[in-house]
């Protein structure tokens, strides 16, 4: 049975920088290049844990994370990490948290949200694998 | 008579319905536009309606309704108006592989949105009539006016003219779908689709942005959820208030309202701040007028639509407010059952 369990404010950067690892694994460097064309480095809040994780992004589709950025932000994307937790679960989706406001995109055009989308089910995928690895070592 | 050069009002006595006698007219996609539109242009008279779907549903209910139905490239063959009623996003491929490959010299092609004519995504022939009749209207409301005996607006534009008939022929289908009895306003396929996006990508927005805010502001401060919803919209009065602007006047139907209500919206509107709603919406025009939205909407589907799974979640109904509805509807009637199409 899978463990769905939501990681503590503790585990969760952890988790997270997990993930962005992952998505570097998970997607196709070439979709990866053409987000870059978006943003270098994408802020994710979530302002329930109080955690702030960056995505790093480079022109070659090079995926790094970190807790702590001195340099641009060029996108935020602010949302609670309960939320986040549910989507990847099946318990609640990013459309439904964008309609009530609980999701928020900041720092990229309209007409680019469409390459952004494209980041959001491997992502997911990607936590759900973080969450996993997690709970295998914690048990 | 050609189309004239300003803008202009078209009223029925300009319309002759015999040039549609004995043509052959194809509708190719039987959807929200399609099916009203063939069903009134049927009960004008003009009666050798084909109608072209792919098999399912919709060429179902196109048999059920009586008509004749083929296949996309046999009915532009055959067709000597062909209205190409397929959505923006999908109609430019259909048309170059399906489509003009088919269709007789003379033939007029009609399109309800100027959005590929406007953005070069459709390129017809140069011995074709293009014709736009793009109604002011949901189709149900096409249908459902129509029945009632009534009008609804539509924007026309001879768009090329092959035959020298082409505006006669326009102005034909607008009285034969039903549109002149309120009447039609010149308007070419590029401000169509420039007004169509523009509304659209601006005011549709922040209507939802501002029902979306108030219904989350207003639970959370205590109001109760059902009865919030049927004050912004579910029991009706704003969109009577709505339809109180076209009949009366934007702001002649305030006065419809309590002096309460007028004074409250009133010092609220003048404390909004206006400015940076403008900047935005100059950039929206200035990118669709530039065709970057159009850009936009290529690239979504050169990707396979990646925004439709997040644009399903969004509509899939997981939501407080859909909720809400639900249960008001469970308790109240509501809605005008005259309004359901065929």
């Amino acid at each position: 049975m899978i463990d769905n369990s939501m990681p503590g404010p503790q585990d969760f950067p952890g988790v997270m920088c997990r993930t962005i690892q992952l998505v570097g694994i998970n997607i196709p460097r070439t979709t990866l290049q053409k987000v870059a064309e978006l943003f270098h480095t994408l802020l994710w809040e979530f302002k329930d844990y109080g955690i702030q994780i960056y995505f790093l992004l480079n022109d070659q589709g090079d995926v790094d994370s970190t807790t702590e950025w001195s340099g641009q932000v060029d996108s935020v994307v602010t949302m609670d990490a309960s939320t986040f937790h549910k989507a990847a679960f099946g318990k609640a989706n990013f459309g439904a948290a964008m309609v009530m406001g609980k999701l928020r995109v900041q720092g990229i055009s309209p007409l680019k949200l469409g390459k952004f989308t494209t980041l959001l089910k491997p992502f997911l995928d990607s936590y759900r694998q973080a969450c996993g690895e997690l709970h295998d070592t914690t048990r | 008579m050609t189309q004239p050069d300003e803008p202009r009002y078209v009223q029925e006595d300009e319309a002759n319905l015999s040039v549609l006698e004995d043509k052959n007219i194809a509708i190719l996609g039987y959807g929200n536009l399609g099916r009203p539109l063939a069903l009134n242009l049927r009960d004008s008279g003009v009666t050798a309606v084909t109608v072209a779907e792919l098999p399912g549903p919709a060429w179902d209910t196109a048999l059920a309704d009586g008509f004749s139905v083929k296949p996309v490239q046999a009915a532009a063959a055959n067709g000597e108006i062909v209205f190409v009623l397929l959505s923006d996003e999908l109609a430019p491929a259909i048309y170059q592989k399906d489509i003009a490959p088919f269709l007789q010299p003379r033939t007029a092609i009609v399109l309800a949105s100027g959005f590929n004519l406007a953005f070069g995504k459709i390129c017809p022939n140069s011995n074709l009539d293009v014709l736009l009749l793009a109604p002011r209207m949901i189709g149900s409301g096409i249908r459902d006016m129509y029945r009632k005996g009534l009008g609804f607006p539509s924007f026309v534009s001879l768009e090329q003219d092959a035959t020298g008939n082409g505006w006669q022929i326009l102005c034909a289908l607008a009285k034969a779908v039903g549109s002149l009895r309120a009447g039609a306003l010149t308007v070419t396929a590029a401000q169509e689709a420039k007004l169509d996006l523009f509304v659209e990508q601006t005011v549709g927005p922040d209507l939802a942005s501002a029902i979306l805010t108030a219904f989350q502001v207003g639970v959370d401060g205590g109001l109760p959820a059902e009865a919030l919803l049927l004050e912004l919209y579910m029991s009706g009065e704003m969109s009577k208030s709505f339809q109180a602007m076209a009949d009366f006047g934007f702001f002649q139907q305030v006065k419809l309202h309590g002096f309460a209500a007028a004074y409250g919206g009133m010092v609220r509107f003048m404390a909004l701040e206006r400015e940076s709603r403008s900047e935005n919406y100059r950039q929206v025009l200035e990118e669709i007028s530039q065709g970057a939205f159009a850009d936009a909407l290529d690239a979504e589907a050169e990707s396979g639509f990646p925004s439709q799974a997040l644009l399903d979640e969004m509509l899939a109904g997981n939501d407080p407010i859909s909720q809400a509805e639900a249960r008001i509807r469970k308790h109240m009637r509501l809605g005008d059952p005259q309004r359901l199409p065929d």
